[in-house]
């Protein structure tokens, strides 16, 4: 019976590179910007290609999911949660927080492994 | 998993059926609640666990799934989510329902990756 290898994932999903990857993108589209509701749709939008554009760039074989929630800052609450059914060996998840002085801002790329 | 020499997946993801489950459990649960940190932490974890057990029951095969859930206070506050995913769009698919009420909104995705 034929054994099938599969191609090497370098021990699965690399969460700090991909952190490192989003958190630059978010700085330079939110950084240094008030929240502004006729902006949010832009940003978030801008926010979420990048990220998939340098997630793809990291020459990974990898399905991406990247969902950004963008929050003005005020006396609210909310939670997020995820779960989720995959190969944990081969997929993964990071999440990036980040927040100003008026919006917070959560990312969340989940990766999931292409056998080729 | 082994290769399955298929072009494609021989069931597709009902993203029909799915959206009855994700209002069904969104309404059972959240449909009465009153927004309350404690509360809702636990109830995000609660229902995407709940969600994700429902639709495995559907048994698509080789299908993968994340569920994601966000419940927040809606306190005349502004926010915006938005997701862009990076998979085959012939097989893979998202599923999405929001529930609002008087003191909460919630927001449940599944996205659903076929196992090339």
């Amino acid at each position: 019976m034929e054994v099938y290898h599969r191609p090497c994932d370098e021990g699965g999903f690399n969460a700090e590179e991909a952190h490192n990857v989003v958190k630059e993108c978010v700085d330079a589209v939110l950084g240094g910007e008030d929240y502004n509701h006729n902006n949010i749709n832009q940003w978030t939008a801008s926010i979420v290609e990048q990220s998939l554009a340098h997630l793809v760039k990291m020459g990974k074989a990898y399905k991406y999911i990247v969902t950004c929630a963008v929050a003005q800052r005020s006396a609210y609450g909310f939670h997020t949660a995820s779960s989720c059914f995959w190969d944990t060996t081969s997929d993964g998840t990071c999440t990036v927080r980040w927040e100003n002085r008026t919006m917070n801002c959560i990312v969340n790329v989940f990766a999931i492994a292409i056998v080729l | 998993m082994e290769n399955t020499y298929q072009l494609g997946p021989t069931r597709h993801f009902p993203v029909a059926a799915v959206n009855h489950i994700l209002k069904d459990v969104l309404t059972a649960y959240l449909q009465e609640a009153e927004y309350d940190p404690e509360f809702c932490r636990q109830m995000t974890k609660t229902v995407s666990e709940v969600i994700k057990a429902k639709v495995k029951e559907l048994m698509i095969p080789r299908y993968k799934l994340i569920v994601t859930v966000y419940i927040g206070q809606q306190d005349g506050q502004s926010i915006l989510i938005s997701s862009r995913c990076l998979w085959n769009p012939k097989s893979d698919t998202v599923s999405s329902y929001a529930l609002r009420n008087s003191t909460l909104f919630a927001l449940a995705n599944v996205y659903a990756v076929y196992f090339e």
